[in-house]
């Protein structure tokens, strides 16, 4: 069997050479049947038909003969006429057993002999008769005689036509036994030889399916162990290597499959123990950020703190205002007072002058409230300076945090936003520590506008006792500088008015700021929170990723059970 | 000159060289031939009886148109070849020379001249593995009519004979009644059958029927019954030219003035003397008629032959058998039953031969057909035309 022929084809093959085989037996069969059938019929025929022949024209040459004896014996023209048409008939006969099938020369040379000895007695006869009629008695007996030794001749030779015939029937028959016999054997070595060769090919054909299919259960057992490399397909039927080949795509696409997935989970692994570093990452982180919280909460609550004792101060150099601004409309009335007094009682200089003392007094506390209130200014610069650290660190943590959040994608949103709003507080303590700066700026300022009158004055009521005698002499020096005192004094009103006014401001900065400080606080808090959280879902991350591991090295433990 | 072989010795010639060896030999021999030599010639049989007047020129008629083909290229590239054997007239001697040419690698059989021959050697041809045509140039009796698929003819039967002596008879002579003296084969019981038949359908009688085979001594009898009865008012002679010269003879020894008729078999008998003067013979063809095609076959016959007489009728048959199967061969090949079915085909399904003879075309039983038969009768020497066919 060749290879490659489809199972069909094969089957197709086995059974078109059983059947050619079959009908090459049944044709050779029916046809040597057939042709001893004709050669017997011929046979038979011929001898049927030669016997029938022969034995008429035995009848008509001695009907012919008796006839011709009694035209002899007693003449007669209806005599004449029946032995011409039996002449006829007898030739007639005599031409139908040549033209009779399977007469070889030697029965044409017998029908020759009988015609030629027919043809004599006939002519022996008529002369017999002819000379009959002519009276020629002796003549006549002589060709009668003739004509019977013709007749005997006649006869005798169509006996041995019939034995000629008989003979050849014979032979015939016997030739036809040798035929059957022969045809016989033939027939069994063609019997024999079909049934060798059927076998032969059942066998092939078996033993060319058997064998392919064999090994294509063996490589679907394989395959069905795991072993999934490519089965030989080489010198199978066409139907079994379409099914081996479609098995063979199917391993191969299982083994690129197991390929893609091997790589897969190779790099799944490799993931997961980024993403578990990550996470520990993003803890460590969480960590850092709580703890950042939790400084700035504590800064927010300093600032809270700090904030409140500056408000304090405030309220207290708002009150310290409140009381120069009525001192100074104090001076201010007493300056007039005084005015009006040194001029019209310069014994009042004295008591002027004591009064001068308490001013002078009260201008040193008033000093000294300045410088308070300076050392509060500068305190609450410190405050502000400390607000702006805070807020540069909260910039630095947001942009940290929003760092870590972008490494950690999409688990990093909410860590995102907590960046956003550490930014966002940030960028408020920077708003608010410039607020704080610009007030405490005007502030300061306006504390030592204030301290330096203040200075001044002072420096002026310390020579009032040096000066008090001088006082009723310098009335209207005095006059005149309490006039000056008078104006200063309105200056400081409207000084102190405005430093109120800033006061006031700087309070409602401060009260924002603490609001902020507040905030900032309470956001410390949620971010605190937000850290927690982000740290517990950074384990469960972890977790994740742990389980992701193991299950990609199950994966590929499970992969290495394939051959590929 | 073709070799003419005897019967005998060609029969167990063949017989000897008919066995598995010999076509061993000879499939061995033509393919050392046919790879190194010319191809072989296809061979056409020839029989008939060579030694008797009227089967002695049918070779030399036979050879010279085979001649002719060759001299124009032969057949299929092969020359032809004419295999001749003498039968001898003789029944057994056909009979053998038939089983030797169906046993040789001739294509077809001209042959045989007598009726008697033809009838005991057709079944011989058109018997066995391979039978091989024969057509025959002048075998003429009715018993030949459908007597095989493998038998043709090239001449009328004797029905024609018959018929048109015995119209001759009655309406050109006025004959009323006859003696029939007839060769007890099948021609001469042919003729005798149907001359009998058309005259007395004519109303004319047949007052003596006479069978012979020895004229010298069977027909004294009868010409003793005629002359004493003195019925007879003509007598026809069925038989051949040699045996009716004989009967003429003691006829005219008896003081038989009868007029006498006879068929083709006479044809010569012009040749033989006075005692031939006056005979009416029926013919299918006669060299002596003028036309053309006779004219220009006579012209290369003596040119060819200048020492031969004149060919007779199974000679021009024979010829003209020749060139038909020159025909069917050039058409059809050497195969012997494609050649068989391409000469029954002649004047059926295929056109029919123009030849020395006239038309020649076959029946369905293998007669020629619609031939005419003409009556020329024996004046000076010479045969002269007194019935146009």
């Amino acid at each position: 069997m060749r290879g490659g022929t489809s199972l069909r084809g094969r089957l197709a093959a086995t059974m078109a050479l059983l059947l050619a085989l079959v009908l090459v037996l049944a044709v050779v069969s029916a046809t040597a049947m057939s042709n001893l059938d004709r050669a017997t019929t011929e046979a038979v025929g011929s001898l049927v038909d030669g016997g029938r022949l022969r034995a008429a024209m035995t009848d008509a040459i001695t009907l012919q003969i008796r006839l011709a004896d009694r035209e002899l014996s007693q003449p007669g023209p209806d005599d004449q006429i029946a032995l011409s048409a039996l002449t006829d008939s007898t030739h007639q006969l005599h031409r139908q057993l040549r033209l009779l099938k399977g007469q070889g020369p030697e029965d044409q040379a017998q029908l020759n002999r009988i015609s030629e000895a027919q043809a004599r007695m006939e002519v022996a006869y008529a002369t017999a008769m002819a000379w009959q009629a002519l009276g020629e008695l002796e003549r006549a007996a002589a060709a009668e005689s003739r004509a019977d030794a013709e007749a005997a001749l006649v006869l005798n030779e169509v006996r041995k036509l019939s034995g000629l015939q008989w003979s050849r029937a014979l032979t015939q028959a016997d030739d036809l036994r040798k035929t059957a016999a022969r045809l016989r054997t033939v027939l069994w070595a063609l019997f024999f030889l079909a049934l060798v060769i059927g076998v032969t090919s059942a066998w092939r054909t078996i033993r060319s399916v058997d064998g392919p299919l064999a090994r294509l259960v063996a490589a679907t057992q394989r395959f069905s162990a795991g072993d999934l490399r490519a089965a030989d397909l080489s010198g199978m039927p066409a139907e079994l290597a379409a099914l081996g080949s479609a098995m063979n795509t199917m391993g191969g696409r299982i083994r690129h499959l197991l390929a893609a997935i091997a790589q897969e989970s190779r790099e799944i692994g490799t993931s997961a123990s980024d993403f578990s570093a990550m996470s520990e990452e993003l803890a460590a982180t969480s960590g850092q950020v709580s703890e950042a919280m939790v400084l700035m909460t504590q800064a927010a609550d300093s600032q809270v703190n700090a904030l409140r004792e500056a408000d304090i101060r405030l309220g207290e150099l708002r009150e310290s205002g409140s009381a120069t601004l009525r001192a100074a409309q104090r001076v201010t009335a007493v300056a007039e007072s005084i005015a009006t007094m040194a001029d019209d009682h310069r014994d009042h200089v004295l008591a002027a002058s004591a009064t001068l003392l308490t001013l002078r007094e009260t201008v040193r506390t008033s000093a000294i409230e300045v410088r308070e209130a300076t050392k509060q200014a500068d305190r609450l610069g410190g405050i502000v300076e400390r607000d702006r650290q805070l807020a540069t660190k909260l910039g630095v943590l947001a942009v940290n945090t929003s760092i870590e959040a972008a490494r950690a994608g999409t688990h990093g949103q909410g860590v995102a936003a907590v960046a956003e709003e550490i930014r966002l507080l940030g960028e408020l303590c920077e708003s608010v520590a410039e607020e704080g700066d610009r007030a405490v700026a005007a502030l300061q300022r306006q504390v030592h506008a204030t301290a330096a009158t203040l200075e001044t004055g002072t420096n002026t009521v310390l020579g009032i006792e040096a000066t008090a005698d001088r006082a009723a002499t310098a009335l209207a020096e005095i006059a005149k500088g309490i006039a000056e005192a008078n104006r200063v004094a309105g200056r400081v009103v409207q000084d102190a008015a405005a430093a109120r006014q800033g006061i006031a401001a700087m309070l409602e900065y401060t009260a924002a700021v603490s609001r902020a400080a507040s905030e900032h606080a309470e956001t410390g808090d949620s971010v605190s929170a937000a850290a927690e959280e982000q740290a517990a879902a950074t384990e469960e991350m972890a977790t994740a990723a742990a389980r992701l591991n193991d299950a990609a090295q199950r994966l590929t433990g499970l992969l290495d059970g394939f051959r590929t | 000159m073709p070799t003419i072989r005897p019967a005998a010795a060609a029969s167990a010639e063949d017989r000897q060289a008919a066995g598995p060896f010999r076509h061993l030999c000879l499939a061995i021999g033509i393919g050392l031939l046919g790879a190194c030599a010319d191809p072989p010639p296809i061979v056409i049989g020839l029989s008939g009886p060579f030694a008797n007047p009227a089967g002695a020129t049918m070779v030399q008629a036979a050879q010279l148109a085979i001649d002719e083909i060759n001299a124009a290229g032969g057949l299929r590239g092969r020359r032809l070849e004419l295999a001749a054997y003498d039968d001898h007239g003789n029944s057994d001697s056909a009979v053998a020379v038939a089983g030797t040419l169906r046993a040789s690698t001739a294509v077809a059989v001209i042959g045989h001249v007598w009726s008697s021959t033809t009838l005991a050697a057709a079944p011989i041809y058109g018997s066995g593995q391979n039978p091989i045509a024969v057509v025959t140039p002048s075998s003429s009796a009715p018993e030949l009519t459908a007597l095989g698929p493998h038998l043709f003819r090239a001449c009328p039967t004797d029905l024609e004979h018959g018929r048109a002596l015995a119209d001759w008879a009655w309406a050109g002579l006025g004959i009323q009644r006859v003696a029939v003296l007839y060769f007890n084969d099948g021609y001469g019981r042919g003729i005798k059958g149907a001359f009998a038949a058309t005259f007395e359908r004519r109303g004319g009688s047949i007052v003596g029927a006479f069978p012979f085979l020895d004229p010298g001594t069977d027909v004294a009898p009868y010409l003793d019954l005629v002359a004493r009865d003195g019925q007879a008012q003509a007598l026809v002679v069925a038989g051949s030219r040699e045996e009716a010269r004989i009967i003429l003879e003691q006829a005219r020894a008896r003081g038989i003035a009868l007029p006498v008729l006879g068929g083709d078999g006479l044809e010569g008998l012009e040749g033989d003397g006075p005692v031939g003067e006056g005979v009416f013979i029926s013919n299918a063809w006669l060299p002596t008629e003028d036309q053309p095609r006779i004219q220009k076959f006579l012209s290369t016959w003596r040119l060819r032959y200048p020492e031969l007489p004149l060919p007779n009728q199974p000679a021009a048959a024979s010829y003209d058998i020749v060139h038909l199967l020159a025909v069917a061969i050039r058409e059809v090949g050497t195969d012997r039953q494609r050649l068989r079915a391409a000469i029954a085909a002649v004047g059926q399904t295929t056109a029919s031969y123009e030849g020395v003879t006239g038309t020649i075309g076959f029946t369905d039983q293998g007669d020629l057909a619609g031939r005419s038969v003409g009556i020329a009768v024996v004046r000076g020497g010479r045969l002269e035309r007194v019935v146009i066919r």
